[in-house]
C-alpha cells in the first residue's frame, strides 16, 4: 500500500518502503546470519521491484523501513499487513534487522504504535516459527500473550513447522507501551553516548 | 574486584533471565534462547546500575557471554 505513515521515536523511525529500497531489501534478506528462519528470496532486483509495485496497490498493507534518526542508516524492515476491517486487527511481521542493529525494542514499539495509535486496531498478532526460540522469547519479554499454536503453518526449506501466534490487544497495549517506551528511551541514551 | 563484579552480574542474570549461574560457570548468549535482545538490554542496564559504569554502544553489541560482561565491567572499574 502506498501509505504515508512516518513515525519517529527516540533513536529510530519508520518510513514507508519505496521502490528505491528494492536493492536494500534484497541485500538484507540475503545475509546468512539473518535468514535462518526466513524463506528464500528472489535476488533479482526487477522481481523485487515488481513485488513492491504489486504491494503499492494492495490495501491494508503497511511496509516500513526502519531508520536510525541520527544518521538515516537503514536498520531493516517491518510491516503491518492483512488488516481485517471487520475484526479491526492485523498481522505484523516481515521483521528483519541488520546484524548489530539496536533497533529491536524501538522497532517493535513503533510498529505497535502504528497499529494502535494510527490504524486504531483492536489487536495485532505475529506468527513465529516454533524453532525460532529467541524471537519467541522476545515477544514474551515484550509482554505479549501466546495465543495459539498453528500446526504445520510455516514451510521452510521443504519442511513444515508449527508457528506460535502472539497477540497484543488494545486492552494490554498501555502497559506494553509504557515498558517498551521506557526501554527504547534507555537504549537511545546508550546510543547517544558515542555521539 | 572480580568477585564483586561477578556477584553483580550473576544477580542481574538471576533477576532477568531467571538463571542463577554458578559464579564459576559461563553463560553463552548463543546457547540461551531466553537471552533475547530485550533481555540483553535489561542485563546491560542492570549491570551498569549496580556497578556505576557505562558500556559503549560497541561493547553493548559485542557482549556474548556472562564472562564477557564481567571482563568488560572489571576493565571499566579499573580504568
Amino acid at each position: 500500500m502506498n501509505h504515508d505513515i512516518f513515525l519517529y521515536g527516540f533513536a529510530f523511525g519508520l518510513r514507508p518502503v519505496e521502490l528505491a529500497d528494492a536493492e536494500y531489501m534484497i541485500e538484507i534478506r540475503t545475509k546468512p546470519e539473518l535468514t535462518e528462519f526466513l524463506p528464500p528470496l528472489c535476488t533479482d532486483p526487477e522481481a523485487q521491484r515488481a513485488y513492491l509495485t504489486d504491494y503499492f496497490e494492495r490495501d491494508g498493507d503497511y511496509y516500513f523501513v526502519v531508520e536510525r534518526i541520527s544518521n538515516n542508516h537503514l536498520e531493516g524492515n517491518i510491516a503491518v499487513y492483512d488488516v481485517d476491517t471487520e475484526k479491526n486487527c492485523a498481522e505484523w511481521g516481515r521483521w528483519i534487522l541488520d546484524v548489530g542493529s539496536r533497533a529491536a525494542i524501538e522497532g517493535a514499539w513503533l510498529i505497535y504504535r502504528v497499529a494502535f495509535e494510527i490504524l486504531e486496531l483492536e489487536f495485532v498478532y505475529c506468527r513465529t516459527n516454533v524453532e525460532n526460540t529467541r524471537t519467541l522469547s522476545f515477544h514474551d519479554s515484550c509482554g505479549l500473550d501466546r495465543d495459539q499454536i498453528l500446526p504445520n503453518f510455516i514451510e521452510l526449506n521443504g519442511k513444515l513447522c508449527d508457528a506460535v501466534e502472539h497477540r497484543l490487544t488494545r486492552e494490554k497495549w498501555p502497559s506494553v507501551d509504557a515498558d517498551l517506551r521506557a526501554k527504547s528511551e534507555l537504549v537511545s541514551k546508550v546510543l547517544s553516548r558515542g555521539a | 574486584m572480580t568477585s564483586k563484579v561477578e556477584t553483580a552480574v550473576c544477580e542481574a542474570f538471576r533477576v532477568i533471565l531467571d538463571l542463577p549461574p554458578d559464579p564459576g560457570q559461563n553463560v553463552l548468549r548463543k546457547e540461551s534462547p531466553i537471552w533475547d535482545s530485550l533481555k540483553h538490554m535489561e542485563i546491560i542496564f542492570a549491570v551498569e546500575a549496580r556497578l556505576g559504569i557505562q558500556f559503549s554502544e560497541e561493547e553493548m553489541g559485542a557482549i556474548d557471554s556472562k564472562d564477557h560482561i564481567v571482563r568488560l565491567a572489571v576493565a571499566h572499574l579499573e580504568s
